[in-house]
């Protein structure tokens, strides 16, 4: 069979993989679901896909067609909503052309769009397996190119909707259009096929049908000459047609002139088709025998019959033969458009994947625990540290408290300092300090290494690949250089250099400052005892009651201030807990739970349903907002009342100070500017700490890129080696049951190749 | 009777250390005691009654420790129409002779004959205990203070009736005190105005529960206002010299105020004592108090402006907490609410406790797992909590020792969230310091099987020192990859929580550092229905045997085994860059496969090439015969290689 004047399109060729077993480690991967809960939809695929990945030309039945859809709808239906769409690399070669070429791609609509084209080419082949002897063969074969025809114009709006996705080059409008216009012209060839079997119809008509054959090859041959994929015997078949069909109905229209006794526009019709025949004779190259029998045998007949016209009309009618231009114009008659299968609506057969939760939502709910925790950092966490340090600054700046505290108390250490002191020591005082730099200094290491490591893959790379350009020679190996190819790669290897060296030189700012305070530390973590020996006496002298009153006033705000910084302590731990024990998750399962069918329906770039929800989920945090605020306004006017009280405390307070207590002054100034500059020095190493953090998390990143492009590089440099090492062969057959598999899983010498047999030693 | 007493008290302890055979012993000599006695004897019904009921009395674990407690001072018993804290049981008391200050001391009898209960001139001479005199001054007008003493009249023997360890006890001394010979300077309390004794025996019965007696070290006025009266005791801190004197003047209180430490010349210039407590008597319209000084000098009442020199108030509140439990294991948590009093028994020494408050009706698993309302931490042996609500406390203490809470409310004990607990230790030991995630050995760390039966609310807490962390995986069998957990937290310091909802199935728990070290560790898992935990070998198999090579610029290794029996056996391959014990995920590693081959025949096949940072892993039953292992990397080059084999019977 098909050994006729049409022509079919062959199948791809599915690179074989476990779909199930594929799955099953994505969900693993990504899910918080255990993939054998789903063993059974798994299996279930991994069948599918297998039979899917045998289909054989020719050797096609509707069971296959059946197969096909249901798949179509598992991958639209359950794989597209449930799984993020790069979640599989799918694997396709493709027939068209001599060349094999396997395109790959993690994509879904990938898939998709490979299954259908097997439909179309199915289609196409079931087609040509109808009886062109008997109206109703034909009737059904005229079905099937249009089904056919469908299925092209279906991957072609796809491709149109997924726009930002690059799907390999033989799903271009071109190869698609052109296939699509031929599955078309086979059609209208079909129909008009049976039009010359009934003899009621008229020349007119046929004539019209012929010349809509040819308009469709026409197309064919305009897109198909754009695209890399349709193979020259093709283009001469369809450009054969499209004169073929434009001779015949040119032919049909000298027999309506004949009719009408117009003797001269019957020879212009024949001299018509005579030179249309002969175009096409022009492209016969390569061309199926039976094309160009059909096409002899219509030369034949045009031919002799324009002999016959043209004397006759020369001895007997002499009619003027009218130019081409002033012949009257017919139009193509259509009978055909591409079908677009109810098939593709069908209702899955079953539910896979019930239970799996979209990832979407897992997707989603991290994405929103990470906005989250942002949000808590920046909308709490480091207003707070600023306020609570702008606050600490202000008093500092005004020498409070140490001068009230050398005044109103010659001895002892005063709360402030006491409570300074607890405060550093809680928090690790000096070790905290050391450990941090020292914690900091290794993560610097750290990223150091594995930029060293990202950068130790293109070395890798460039060193292979320097090797093998000499060996085979810098005409021969013709793939881009290293600097070339890993180029971005390169560029973002340089800038981490240079985040590296600014931290580093922030690092050492850090480092100095801490030296400054060191001692004045020293003294804090020393306890009581130290304290007691670095903060003088001073001298008592008893106090006006005026100048206590505003002392004391003056203490109560001081004391306030205290108060409002362990409340915001105490705040920002419960708010902590707060932000941890209200996970996202489980309000965008419930929402799932509630409408699965609008989840899984999403756009995947269009989560903005969710949105709704994280606004919401954030409603939770506008008391602890408000709280921040008022906190806010409550420290300003705090300072306010320090500033006012000081003011009045250094008018009333006019006795000079001796130097017992200026001495004492001093020394506990000292000590509240090193707190000060402790916290600070804290919040900065712990910027810095957060900068690696990051880095060594988008670092990982840029690390799995280079280990991708260096797998990327060698296997690139083995399919090119292989092919340099190869002689070049006489173009292949195209059969499927030849095709070898991909070449980039065939290991190289060396190795053992576990498809060969077995040689040891 | 006295006898009578001492075989009840007997009985008690008896009973607290299990002893049911002794203690039904000891009621017989008691029963036996009574009989011996008259019929009109006072009381004797109701003492025979209650110890014919008493030895089958089964007392609670908080009752025997408020027994054993403290040997020498038992509870009062209450017998019902009187207690143990009466004249009729007071035996002959010879105390033997108290430690003393190196003082020329007479230390002899009195006859007490003075019960004068007016004390408004008692004062404090050399001993230094201000803070008992002051208690004593300040509890003169709001409390009978010699209602603590029996008898009323001369005795050699006395009951003094004190409040710590838990409750009111009885503490037994005779008549003597210590007099300072040829000097008017007293080393008891004493009263300018009369010459009353009485206080000083309440004192002497006090000095002998402290433990240093007369070389006494210190206290401070709550505490011994509690001692003597049962007020609840609190102290606060006064913070650089403020007060809030509105809300002292409201409360219904005794108060006292205690000084900082002073140089003798500040000390003097302000006409204060350092580190002394004064009796607050009265709150001036001025913002001013007056003080009374427990010494008797000329000017005993100060009147302060400026308390900055002040570091306590002392309140002790005319209140109750009749709820009390008494405990041993700190640490201990317990469900309270309202006000709570902690106290640690005497004797103490360097105690010094805290006490962390959770906004939780459930026992704490982790310190992270509720908002903490407050803590509190402590050198001192008694501490006032006051709670807004149903709260979990968990205390603290350096010391091992007997404690007792008492509240206003009942107090339990606290409990989990879920149902079932059950707790295992473990440690990371020099096989199972698997460090954390992105190291190759991450697989080693101790792995647990836990089966879920029914979908399950389950806490599980790990403790540890260092930086830890848990990781869930679906599954239930030994992990050998690192798959996305079911929670991913950061490594937490000292303990990590994980809380989850599980559905029923089988999952696998590792516990890892996020250095390699070693140390121990503790799990507790709390849920809401039973689920079962095993803990998965550590070891490939039985018989476990590890081959090294390096590949020296080549891509392929053979590795040839012989099995005589049958076998099942499993390969663990590891690419190792020289000289590493473990591998970073950062590092380069080439893809490996492993196949394996009998007689040249291929037995299990692997075509793709996996780089996992965890190694390869092959698992196979297999016959007797002669056998090859084949491992490969993707592209020549150096390192080495470790196959790890594990197999239920012995590999030549």
């Amino acid at each position: 069979m098909i050994e006729n004047n049409l022509l079919y399109i062959p199948l791809k060729q599915a690179s074989p993989i476990n779909l199930g077993e594929k799955l099953g480690q994505v969900i693993d991967d990504k899910y918080f679901q255990p993939s054998n809960l789903f063993s059974k939809d798994l299996i279930d695929l991994t069948n599918i896909r297998n039979e899917i990945a045998k289909l054989k030309n020719i050797e096609i039945s509707n069971k296959e067609i059946d197969l096909l859809y249901n798949y179509l709808t598992i991958l639209s239906d359950f794989l597209e909503k449930k799984f993020p769409d790069d979640a599989i690399e799918f694997g396709w070669s493709d027939l068209l052309t001599h060349q094999l070429s396997t395109h790959k791609l993690r994509s879904f609509k990938f898939e998709k769009l490979n299954n259908i084209f097997q439909l179309g080419a199915i289609y196409s082949q079931l087609a040509l397996k109808e009886s062109r002897h008997t109206d109703e063969g034909l009737k059904k074969s005229c079905n099937l190119f249009q089904l056919s025809s469908g299925c092209f114009q279906y991957i072609s709006n796809l491709v149109d909707k997924y726009n930002t996705i690059h799907f390999s080059s033989d799903f271009r409008n071109e190869t698609v259009l052109s296939l699509m216009n031929l599955m078309l012209a086979q059609a209208q060839e079909t129909i008009w096929q049976k039009a010359l079997n009934n003899t009621t119809i008229k020349d007119s008509v046929i004539a019209r049908l012929s010349l809509s054959v040819s308009e469709y090859y026409s197309k064919t041959v305009e897109f198909g000459k754009l695209s890399d994929f349709i193979k020259l015997e093709w283009l001469n078949h369809m450009d054969v047609k499209k004169f073929h069909f434009l001779a015949a109905s040119h032919f049909r229209l000298s027999n309506v002139a004949l009719d009408s006794a117009e003797y001269g526009v019957q020879v212009a019709h024949l001299r018509l088709a005579s030179k249309f025949v002969d175009l096409a004779f022009k492209h016969k190259k390569y061309v199926s025998q039976f094309v160009i029998e059909d096409l002899n045998g219509l030369s034949e007949v045009v031919k002799t019959k324009l002999r016959t016209a043209e004397k006759d009309n020369d001895l007997i009618y002499l009619k003027i033969v009218p130019n081409e231009v002033d012949l009257k114009k017919i139009e193509g008659a259509s009978m055909v458009k591409p079908i677009y299968s109810d098939k593709f609506n069908n209702e899955p057969s079953k539910e896979y994947f019930k239970e799996l939760i979209p990832y979407v939502i897992v997707n989603v709910a991290q994405a929103m625990r990470e906005r989250q925790d942002d949000f808590i950092n920046s909308r709490f966490h480091e207003p707070i540290i600023s306020l609570n340090n702008m606050l600490n600054q202000f008093v500092t700046e005004r020498g409070l408290p140490a001068s009230i505290d050398s005044i109103q108390q010659p001895e002892n250490i005063p709360e402030s300092i006491i409570n300074h002191s607890k405060e550093i020591l809680n928090l690790g005082g000096i070790e905290l300090i050391e450990k941090i730099i020292l914690e900091n200094q290794n993560l610097s290491i750290e990223c150091n290494n594995l930029v060293e490591e990202c950068n130790k893959r293109i070395q890798l790379d460039s060193n292979e690949d320097d090797m093998l350009r000499k060996r085979q020679g810098t005409a021969r190996w013709n793939r881009p250089s290293t600097a070339e190819a890993a180029k971005e790669l390169i560029f973002k290897i340089e800038k981490m250099y240079e985040y590296l060296d600014q931290a580093k030189s922030g690092d050492s700012i850090i480092n100095q400052k801490f030296y400054n305070i060191k001692s004045a530390l020293e003294v804090y973590v020393g306890g009581q005892k130290s304290l007691n020996s670095y903060i003088p006496n001073s001298t008592y002298s008893s106090l006006d009651p005026e100048v206590l009153k505003k002392i004391n006033y003056l203490r109560d705000l001081l004391s306030q201030i205290t108060t409002l910084e362990e409340e915001r302590k105490t705040f920002l731990n419960s708010l902590e807990i707060k932000s941890r024990d209200n996970n996202i998750l489980p309000k965008l399962i419930e929402k799932y739970k509630a409408n699965p069918k609008e989840i899984n329906d999403l756009d995947a770039n269009n989560i903005s349903i969710f949105e709704e929800i994280y606004v919401n989920h954030l409603k939770s945090f506008n008391i602890d907002i408000d709280y921040l605020n008022k906190s806010k306004e409550t420290q300003i006017e705090l300072e306010n009342n320090i500033n006012l009280a000081n003011n009045e405390f250094i008018k009333s307070y006019q006795a000079t100070k001796d130097s017992t207590t200026i001495e004492r002054e001093n020394s506990l100034q000292t000590l509240e500017i090193a707190y000060n500059q402790y916290l600070e020095i804290i919040s900065n190493l712990n910027e810095g700490s957060k900068f690696y953090h990051d880095f060594l998390t988008k670092g990982n990143n840029v690390l799995k890129d280079c280990e991708d492009y260096l797998y990327k590089r060698r296997l690139e440099s083995r399919d090119l080696e292989i092919s340099l090492n190869t002689p070049p062969t006489p173009s292949q057959s195209n059969e499927a049951g030849k095709i070898v598999s991909p070449k980039s899983s065939k290991p190289i010498g060396g190795v053992w190749n576990p498809d060969a047999g077995i040689k040891f030693g | 009777m006295n006898q009578f007493l001492n075989y009840i008290d007997e009985t008690f302890i008896n009973l607290s250390i299990d002893n049911n055979q002794q203690a039904k012993n000891n009621c017989l000599k008691a029963i036996k005691l009574l009989n011996g006695l008259v019929k009109d004897t006072k009381y004797l019904k109701c003492l025979s009654e209650f110890t014919l009921k008493l030895y089958k009395l089964k007392l609670s674990t908080s009752e025997k420790l408020a027994w054993l407690s403290s040997k020498n001072y038992h509870p009062i018993v209450d017998f019902g129409e009187v207690t143990s804290h009466n004249e009729i049981f007071i035996g002959s008391v010879n105390d033997e002779m108290m430690p003393m200050p190196d003082l020329p001391i007479d230390y002899k009898p009195i006859n007490i004959d003075s019960w004068d209960t007016d004390l408004k001139d008692i004062y404090q001479d050399i001993l230094p205990n201000c803070s008992f005199v002051s208690s004593f001054l300040a509890l003169n007008d709001k409390f009978r203070l010699i209602d603590l003493i029996t008898p009323h009249h001369p005795s050699s023997s006395f009951f003094v009736k004190l409040n710590f360890n838990g409750g009111e006890r009885i503490v037994k001394i005779d008549n003597k005190l210590p007099i300072i010979k040829d000097s008017m300077r007293n080393l008891i309390i004493k009263s300018l105005s009369s010459d009353i004794y009485w206080p000083a025996l309440i004192e002497k019965a006090y000095l002998k529960v402290m433990g240093n007696s007369y070389k006494f070290e210190g206290s401070n006025m709550a505490n011994d206002t509690y001692m003597l009266s049962g007020y609840i005791p609190e102290i606060i801190q006064i913070k650089n010299g403020l007060l809030d004197l509105p809300y002292l003047k409201s409360v219904d209180a005794v108060l006292g105020i205690g000084t900082r430490k002073l140089s003798s010349q500040l000390a003097s210039q302000l006409n204060l004592i350092s580190e002394h407590d004064y009796v607050i008597e009265k709150f001036n319209d001025d913002g001013s108090i007056d003080i009374k000084n427990p010494w008797s000098i000329d000017n005993r009442t100060n009147t302060i402006h400026d308390f900055t020199h002040f570091r306590f108030i002392y309140i002790n509140w005319k209140k109750t907490l009749p709820f009390k439990t008494h405990f041993i294991n700190t640490s201990t948590q317990f469900k309270v609410k309202g006000w709570i009093l902690l106290e640690k028994h005497l004797p103490v020494e360097n105690n010094w406790m805290s006490i962390t408050i959770y906004d939780s009706k459930f026992k704490v698993l982790t310190e992270n797992e509720y908002k903490k309302i407050n803590y509190i931490d402590t050198n001192n042996r008694l501490q006032l909590i006051k709670l807004p609500k149903t709260c979990t406390i968990k205390i603290n203490s350096n010391q091992n020792g007997i404690f007792t809470l008492s509240s206003g409310y009942e107090i339990e004990k606290s409990k989990y969230e879920y149902r079932h607990t059950s707790e295992l230790s473990g440690e990371w030991n020099s096989q199972t310091n698997g460090g954390n995630w992105s190291m190759s050995t991450y697989i080693d760390n101790p792995q647990y099987k836990m089966e879920v039966k029914e979908p399950t609310n389950l806490k599980i807490a790990l403790h540890s020192k260092g930086l830890v962390n848990l990781h869930l995986f679906h599954g239930g069998g030994k992990i050998e990859t690192f798959t996305k957990p079911i929670i991913n937290e950061n490594y937490n310091q000292d303990y990590q929580l994980g809380t989850f909802q599980l559905s029923k199935g089988s999952y696998t728990l590792v516990v890892s550092r996020y250095d390699k070290s070693i140390e121990s560790f503790r799990l507790i898992f709390n849920s809401s229905s039973e689920i079962n935990i095993f803990k998965h070998s550590n070891y490939l198999g039985l018989f476990n045997k590890t081959v090294e090579f390096d590949w020296d610029n080549k891509n392929r290794y053979k590795y040839v085994f012989t099995l005589t029996d049958p076998t099942s056996i499993k390969f663990r391959i590891n690419y190792f860059n020289l000289n590493n014990s473990f591998e970073i995920h950062s590092n380069y590693r080439p893809g490996l496969r492993a196949s394996l081959f009998k007689d040249k025949q291929p037995i299990l096949i692997n075509k793709e090439f996996n780089d996992s940072l965890f190694g390869i892993f092959l698992t196979c039953d297999l016959s007797p015969g002669a056998y090859i292992l084949l491992v490969e990397r993707f592209e020549i080059g150096y390192g080495s290689c470790k196959i790890f084999i594990g197999s239920n019977k012995k590999i030549k």
